[in-house]
């Protein structure tokens, strides 16, 4: 398992949120991760980002004011099918049924409940980002019960592996 | 003319012959001396077969049982007249009769003493009196017993009648307000439209549900919805003002209710976008602290994380605040100068999350040179924006424009929620502020949202009112009174027009 809090060279993020301190302060956790983030405010602003910067990770609210959430994430796996994506929302819950739904068809890689912990951002991107993190699986266990202990400690981390 | 100039015998007669009542006169053996022609044609007898009888022989024995005869001799023998006795008249296979009668005593020729009777049959006047009197048993016990306020007054507006229903809802016995001027009863300012109305009560048809509010005797006052009727004479001259009131205390209660009741649905609806409000700010306050603790390097982008972390404390403040606010049931009549551009910034946070993907919202608060206050209730006013913006946003599942505009116009504020959705069938329009009509299928809606609406900004004085073009959307428009130019809380009262 490699060091989740270990900046990894050339990490880059897109975050999408329409909040603008949201933003910030995502750009800010990222960056003390030495992950390089990207903060646009719509949907079609992240689109229009996405076509000349493939993100290798993104970050997404789940509610935007030109798009939902899960449009713009449908959207941006036809553009790049292998891309990282999170979904960081103050409308659901971690054990909402529509977000168990998408981790469970890879719609989404992770999903983060507002308001988050910070190793829980930085653990996501690196996990993601760098490629070097991965969760172990136990077969025939609950996905978020596996993904949730050894990755970073964070009660709020669900990445999908 | 002189009564010297009367030939008395046929000046007598004359008048035995006119005088409709029945007229016998007797010596002191109560034998007939005269009998005129009235009597004579009601019993169906002749004045041959009269006169010089006696009284048992010539009065039917269905009399019998009135000491007629020692009446007569008493008068005769004290010399005072007996006034307007009665006796009845009861025989079989006849209904029953009444007369009234006198007896005056008489002089006659040679020192004797006689007496005259004077009789009239009373019974169709009794029988007239007795169904007026019971007719107005009937009709007092109406007044008494109405659950309306009925009072009468005189032209001028003094208080005649005040029945039970106002004395229960008062404290004050007709005793009490007989003489007095309707319009003290009335609290301030509308004592002065009462008075007015008097003073033109000629001019003034019908008045109906015009709500002024009435002084109790425990120095409470109580919403009464008014009606104002006048009453004329047969010349038309106005003889007195019919005021029936409404007491409106149960009403307003049922209206609280529902009122609350349908702020509790539209938070519940609501709650999810609500909660999104709060919780991003949240998020941007707990991970800014969190990167402080971190260590996030230079004084610069530690000043910015607390900043941060304060300014998200605050946004999330507010929105609890505003929905405490909102939730809280609200005294009803205590109205204060409302910002509306506040109540229209609140009601979007409120309804937004309710906003399909792809609407965008259209809204311009006006610079503080331009605010627009309304007198009134925040909370019921945010209520009314609320359910407009949700019903909008309803209308537009797949996304739109919501336009929200306010504009002065004259002494008014008019408000335009307007959609880009479906717009309302032609069918729908009468129906949709009626209570509990609705087409959202049952989904969430309690179908109040638009009746309580309706009430609420009817009950500020303004009104509610919609266009609509199929498939290119709808527009809501309120319109209220501009608040008086004052600055400091003015206590009034919610008007029902």
């Amino acid at each position: 398992m490699s060091g989740v809090d270990e900046p990894s060279s050339a990490a880059t993020a897109l975050v999408v949120d329409d909040d603008p301190d949201m933003c910030r302060i995502l750009e800010l956790a990222l960056a003390s991760a030495g992950c390089i983030a990207t903060t646009v405010g719509s949907a079609r602003g992240a689109i229009a980002l996405f076509a000349d910067h493939p993100f290798p990770v993104v970050f997404v609210d789940a509610r935007l004011p030109d798009m939902d959430g899960w449009r713009l994430i449908e959207d941006l796996r036809r553009l790049r099918p292998m891309i990282r994506i999170i979904m960081i929302s103050g409308y659901y819950f971690e054990d909402d049924v529509r977000v168990a739904q998408a981790l469970q068809a890879s719609e989404i890689d992770g999903f983060l409940a507002k308001p988050f912990r910070v190793e829980a951002v930085v653990a996501m991107a690196a996990a993601l980002g760098a490629g070097g993190h991965r969760h172990p699986i136990r077969s025939g266990d609950d996905a978020r019960l596996t993904l949730r202990q050894p990755c970073c400690r964070s009660p709020r981390c669900f990445l999908r592996t | 003319m002189l009564l010297s100039a009367l030939d008395h015998e046929s000046f007598f007669h004359a008048a035995m012959a006119t005088i409709p009542s029945s007229i016998l006169i007797f010596d002191e053996r109560l034998a007939v001396l005269m009998a005129n022609r009235n009597f004579l044609d009601k019993s169906r007898s002749t004045l041959e077969a009269t006169l010089g009888r006696r009284l048992h022989e010539i009065f039917p024995t269905a009399f019998q049982d009135t000491a007629l005869d020692q009446q007569i001799r008493e008068v005769i023998g004290s010399g005072t007249t007996l006034h307007r006795q009665r006796m009845t008249f009861r025989a079989p296979g006849v209904s029953l009769r009444v007369y009234s009668y006198s007896i005056c005593p008489l002089q006659l020729h040679g020192g004797a003493r006689g007496a005259i009777l004077v009789m009239d049959d009373v019974t169709d006047h009794l029988r007239l009196g007795e169904e007026v009197r019971r007719m107005q048993v009937h009709l007092a016990s109406i007044v008494e017993s109405a659950r309306d306020l009925i009072i009468s007054t005189d032209p001028s507006g003094a208080i005649m009648t005040w029945n039970n229903a106002a004395e229960l809802a008062t404290g004050y016995s007709q005793n009490d307000m007989r003489g007095r001027l309707l319009a003290d009863q009335i609290e301030a300012p509308q004592d002065r439209d009462v008075a007015d109305c008097f003073r033109q009560i000629a001019r003034i048809g019908d008045l109906r549900a015009v709500e002024w509010p009435m002084r109790c005797r425990d120095g409470q006052t109580i919403p009464v919805s008014w009606h104002l009727s006048r009453m004329t004479g047969t010349g038309g001259e106005v003889t007195g003002v019919v005021v029936v009131g409404r007491n409106l205390v149960e009403q307003r209660a049922m209206e609280a209710q529902m009122r609350q009741a349908e702020k509790l649905a539209a938070l519940g609806m609501v709650i999810g976008g609500i909660a999104h409000e709060i919780r991003n700010p949240l998020g941007v306050s707990s991970a800014a602290a969190q990167l402080m603790r971190r260590g996030v390097g230079s004084a610069e982008l530690i000043e910015e994380c607390i900043g941060k972390v304060i300014g998200g404390i605050e946004r999330a403040s507010l929105v609890v605040e505003s929905l405490l606010r909102f939730a809280r049931p609200g005294p009803l009549r205590e109205t204060t100068r409302v910002d509306v551009a506040a109540v229209l910034t609140n009601a979007l946070m409120f309804a937004s999350g309710e906003a399909a993907a792809g609407t965008t919202v259209d809204w311009k608060p006006p610079p503080p040179t331009r605010q627009a206050y309304a007198q009134g209730v925040q909370n019921l006013l945010e209520l009314v924006i609320i359910n407009l913006m949700l019903n909008a946003f309803q209308a537009m599942p797949e996304g739109g424009k919501l336009s929200i505009e306010l504009w002065f116009d004259g002494p008014e504020i008019v408000i335009e929620i307007g959609d880009t959705g479906f717009g309302i069938p032609p069918a729908h329009v009468s129906k949709i502020f009626d209570p509990f009509f609705t087409t959202g299928g049952g989904k969430q809606r309690s179908g109040l949202g638009l009746s309580v609406s309706h009430s609420i900004v009817r009950q500020h004085g303004g009104s509610l009112t919609v266009r609509t073009a199929a498939r290119e959307g709808t527009i809501f428009t309120v319109r209220l009174p501009a608040a008086r130019a004052d600055k400091r809380a003015v206590r009034a009262v919610l008007q029902v027009v």
